[in-house]
């Protein structure tokens, strides 16, 4: 999409800094006339994408928060873009904590003394694991953050093996395109797929079979790192807003974690605490629309946490 | 061409510096990283990303190609072309003439930083037309292609059928013909990326053999998938090089490189990358000297 923003209004500079073993690389964004005291940390998902992000969202954003006098940095996690060190997967219950709060220093030394945090899937839970340690946040936006655990590539397989009963899963593995996948894919990717999906929902389901019902935080559904952030967060009574996509699972997860699993943590804090629905499937930024909507709310969000913020000073965790 | 703002890291044992800058170029600023090794490089290799999804997917093998090759005292420069990745400027602005001159404004920067002799080429997919574009006037540099697109026409076809594919799985379908849309907004959503019309419509017709023609470029193509013999569309291309008095290997990396879906890690990124660096080396022997 066209970038909005005219050339003389930003400056941009790119940055290297230490997170745990690795050297990051991150572009610190400002407004020309100098960064604003409230800095943005842009977290991206887990799929080894970039900083910029898909269709340069996060650029996009960064620049739009220029004009709005905020500093904002987005970056790549290590073993990720231009940064070094080396990934092995991604576990939502291991999130690059140290990587975020990296950034967060970054900002620090650029004069920043409030925080927002928005991060999507992978970059979401790193919020909520991270929140803590950072005593100058005033808001977090998380989007499209599963409320469960597993690793990446292990959405389905994870979500079958957690709802559906043994018989269930094999009526599923014996539809017809499931072997034609198998034994006459159109494509090698097809096959590669179907035969990941069912080795790994089968690895998954045994797995949950014999560990039984004493893993009480995974076999709710709701992750034990994601209670424990929100909780932290609602303790501290920070801004949140949760952004989710009517069509997708993480939504449908987070709908039914709400009406049970996180009633307690949800209840009594609507002021603080804001879910927000957008038309679509927002996990991956894979369509115009939904980074036109994503951008929309960002801004209109990020407005009234900044400026409401400047009013208060944070509160210690 | 003074950078308007660096950063520098040098590698754990000293063997090379990595410098990401922002450079003015037209009335705008140009991302680029560049890789110095720490000895006297006499040839460097300017890294000509693809576009779109591919951009994200390709990311980090390119960096660590530009790594590997800064150790072998190779100088590299990666950059994004305006309008896209880090750097500045409106994406429905660029066309194939600005993919080029980004191109050409790369190596130029490369010549100046370091005091390479060969300036050698590396394009991934739709890259691979602006490398062998941009490297024209260099007719006997090396020229390093990783599953190149051969014709236009074939890969927009590629690229309308992964929107195709993404809608289907995602239950969507697209009231309008993505000509009917290019037509009334001026651009395409590919995957979340925009595609517009003018560099759409500035790119048609565009041919990696027509480009190659009348240069003997020592060329390598690396080949992705099961095969271990050549596409037809590279076999045809390698006979007509070959009629040209020039040479192309074809190496082969059985992996799928998802070029169209982030999240996937290839396997087999080092033998990637040492085939590549194996042959740029090489390639470039015996041409330091000859400018």
């Amino acid at each position: 999409m066209a970038d909005p923003i005219s050339t003389h209004a930003v400056v941009e500079r790119p940055v290297h800094f230490r997170a745990g073993p690795d050297t990051l690389f991150g572009i610190l964004t400002e407004a020309a006339n100098g960064g604003g005291e409230a800095g943005v940390v842009l977290a991206t998902g887990g799929a080894y994408v970039a900083a910029p992000n898909r269709n340069r969202l996060s650029v996009r954003l960064a620049r739009a928060f220029a004009t709005l006098g905020c500093q904002t940095i987005r970056f790549d996690y290590h073993g990720v873009g231009e940064s070094t060190g080396k990934i092995e997967g991604y576990w939502l219950d291991r999130p690059f904590v140290e990587d975020l709060l990296g950034a967060v220093d970054v900002l620090r030394s650029a004069g920043a003394r409030r925080v927002i945090l928005i991060g999507s899937c992978f970059g979401a839970r790193t919020i909520l694991a991270a929140a803590d340690r950072v005593p100058e946040l005033v808001g977090a936006m998380l989007i499209s953050t599963p409320v469960r655990d597993f690793q990446m590539g292990d959405n389905t397989p994870d979500q079958y093996a957690r709802d559906l009963s043994v018989p269930q899963l094999l009526g599923r593995a014996l539809r017809s395109h499931v072997w034609r996948n198998l034994f006459a894919p159109e494509t090698p990717r097809a096959f590669l797929r179907s035969r990941r999906l069912i080795t790994r929902t089968a690895a998954l389901k045994l797995a949950r079979l014999l560990r039984g019902p004493a893993e009480h935080g995974r076999a709710r559904g709701v992750s034990d790192q994601f209670r424990a952030g929100l909780a932290r967060l609602r303790t501290r009574r920070t801004p949140l807003l949760f952004l989710y996509g009517r069509d997708e699972n993480f939504y449908k997860e987070f709908e039914r974690a709400c009406r049970g699993e996180l009633t307690d943590l949800l209840t009594g804090n609507e002021s603080v605490v804001a879910v927000e629905i957008v038309e679509g499937v927002i996990h991956g930024f894979t369509t115009l629309a939904v980074q036109e909507q994503v951008m929309a709310r960002a801004l209109s969000w990020i407005e009234t946490v900044a400026l409401s913020a400047a009013q208060t000073i944070p509160s210690a965790p | 061409m003074a950078p308007l703002a660096v950063t520098r890291r040098i590698n754990t044992r000293g063997s090379f510096k990595e410098e990401a800058a922002f450079l003015p170029f037209y009335g705008t600023e140009v991302f680029t990283m560049t890789y110095l090794p720490a000895g006297s490089p006499r040839v460097g290799l300017v890294i000509c990303s693809s576009l779109l999804v591919e951009q994200l997917t390709n990311y980090r093998r390119e960096v660590l190609l530009a790594r590997e090759l800064a150790r072998r005292n190779i100088a590299v420069l990666r950059f994004h072309y305006r309008g896209s990745g880090h750097s500045q400027g409106d994406d429905s602005t660029a066309s194939w003439e600005t993919l080029v001159q980004d191109a050409r404004f790369a190596g130029a920067h490369l010549r100046s930083r370091t005091s390479v002799n060969v300036l050698s080429w590396m394009g991934a997919r739709w890259g691979a037309l602006v490398a062998a574009a941009a490297g024209r006037d260099q007719p006997n540099s090396p020229l390093l292609l990783w599953e190149p697109v051969v014709q236009t026409e074939r890969y927009f076809q590629e690229l309308f059928r992964s929107r195709r594919v993404r809608e289907l799985n995602d239950g969507r379908f697209s009231a309008t013909d993505w000509r009917e849309e290019m037509a009334g907004r001026g651009h395409v959503d590919i995957l979340g990326h925009a595609f517009h019309r003018r560099l759409y419509e500035s790119t048609q017709g565009r041919r990696l053999d027509a480009l190659l023609a009348g240069t003997a470029h020592p060329t390598m193509i690396v080949q992705f998938g099961r095969g271990r013999s050549p596409r037809p569309d590279y076999q045809r291309l390698g006979e007509a090089i070959a009629r040209g008095g020039g040479h192309l290997d074809i190496a082969y990396v059985h992996d799928e490189p998802a070029w169209f879906f982030p999240g996937y890690q290839m396997k087999s990124v080092d033998r990637l990358l040492s085939i590549s660096c194996d042959w740029l080396c090489g390639a470039a022997v015996g041409r330091e000297s000859g400018g």
